[in-house]
């Protein structure tokens, strides 16, 4: 099995492996075979994706098989792209031009599907001196955008939007993913790091225009560190706001976190106490704030290993 | 952490804390109340059954808060 950094190939060769027996590419633990006729999937995948290992041979055993075929049900209709796993999707197709944010939306479920006894979280989560910060929120709570500027100055991604908590263990297991950023978010992230890898906006979305930002290379090498949570943080974010927080008793937190699960339900009585264990040694908060300067300093002073 | 299994209740307490959260597989809901509540609708369960908990009158008497009241309402009506 051939095993290289999907960097190395060109553009030219990831579309003819995507319209050809597939691409092999690793998230996290698990291994993903993408096929797709679009040709609007190398360009993004080459940029974000260029430090995950990849087989162009799409050999051995795949986690997912997953295609983005192009379709439409007559001649003078504009083509569409639809998502399927193994012929199963949750997704209606979409325009073509969202050929990107589909497989990146795709991804995210096939993952979350796959995750087994683990619980999965529907929140962001990084990691700084082997701790977690897990960040739940509802869309719009400004959880992605935290996250984004998190990944992108000194706290190692884990995560933009599903955290897999091990049931054997409670730790925080690695899927680093690209960010995805929404709206004005876009330009506030390009602002404040001008270095960071981020995706031409792909307007019209029904999230509204959506780029992403390239994990750090060292996030995407570091998959096989999983973490405690350290910090449980409920992000809202108001514009123009003065910051404010409270802690919150972890049983609280925990009530909170369920909410936001999608397989606890599944899981029963030993997914609810594997989850309650992994937050034993949390420090749980409610956030509110108006500005991305002010939450990234309260979180670089709160969530640190010892206050 | 405390964990206390009681009949279909899972109620998980963590130390310094006041709160509880109880649970009931297969709802995937949290209901949150205090220690005293959950002592008392421990004893409650543990003498009369939690049977006893799906009669109105008897739910109405509990020293307990509403929301304590319905999610242990709502157990005594499951295995009433």
């Amino acid at each position: 099995m051939t095993s290289v950094p999907l960097g190395s190939l060109s553009e030219r060769q990831i579309t003819q492996c995507l319209a050809g027996t597939g691409l092999g590419l690793a998230v996290g633990k698990f291994r993903a075979l993408i096929r797709s006729d679009t040709d609007l999937l190398a360009t993004p995948l080459r940029l974000l994706y260029q430090d995950y290992v990849c087989d162009p041979e799409a050999t051995g055993f795949f986690d997912f098989r997953i295609n983005l075929m192009r379709e439409r049900d007559y001649p003078w209709n504009d083509w569409v792209v639809a998502f399927d796993w193994e012929g199963s999707s949750p997704f209606p197709s979409l325009p073509l031009a969202q050929t990107h944010p589909l497989f990146e939306w795709g991804l995210n479920w096939c993952v979350a599907t796959a995750s087994g006894m683990d619980t999965v979280i529907h929140s962001a989560v990084v990691e700084r001196d082997g701790l977690a910060l897990v960040m739940p929120g509802q869309p719009g709570s400004g959880k992605s955008t935290l996250c984004a500027a998190l990944t992108l100055s000194d706290w190692r991604i884990l995560s933009d939007e599903l955290t897999i908590v091990a049931h054997a263990d409670g730790r925080v297991q690695p899927v680093p993913r690209p960010v995805s950023l929404k709206g004005t978010s876009i330009d506030l992230i390009r602002e404040r790091f001008p270095g960071a890898d981020l995706t031409v906006p792909v307007t019209a979305t029904h999230k509204g225009a959506i780029a992403y930002a390239r994990p750090p290379t060292a996030a995407v090498l570091a998959v096989d560190r999983p973490v405690p949570i350290g910090f449980i943080v409920f992000p809202r974010f108001k514009a123009g706001t003065e910051l404010v927080f409270e802690e919150l008793p972890r049983a609280v937190a925990l009530a909170e976190l369920m909410e936001n699960t999608f397989n606890v339900g599944l899981l029963g009585a030993t997914g609810f106490e594997a989850l309650a264990r992994s937050i034993c040694s949390a420090r749980c908060y409610a956030v509110e704030y108006g500005d991305l300067t002010s939450i990234l300093r309260w979180v670089d002073d709160t969530c640190t290993p010892q206050r | 952490m405390e964990i206390d299994h009681l009949g279909e209740v899972m109620a998980v307490k963590y130390p310094g804390e006041q709160e509880v959260a109880l649970f009931v597989p297969g709802s995937a809901e949290v209901a949150l109340c205090s220690s005293e509540e959950w002592q008392a609708a421990k004893v409650l369960i543990s003498q009369e059954g939690l049977h006893r908990l799906g009669d109105q009158a008897d739910a109405d008497e509990l020293p307990i808060g509403q929301g304590l009241r319905d999610l242990l309402r709502t157990l005594g009506a499951s295995v009433g």
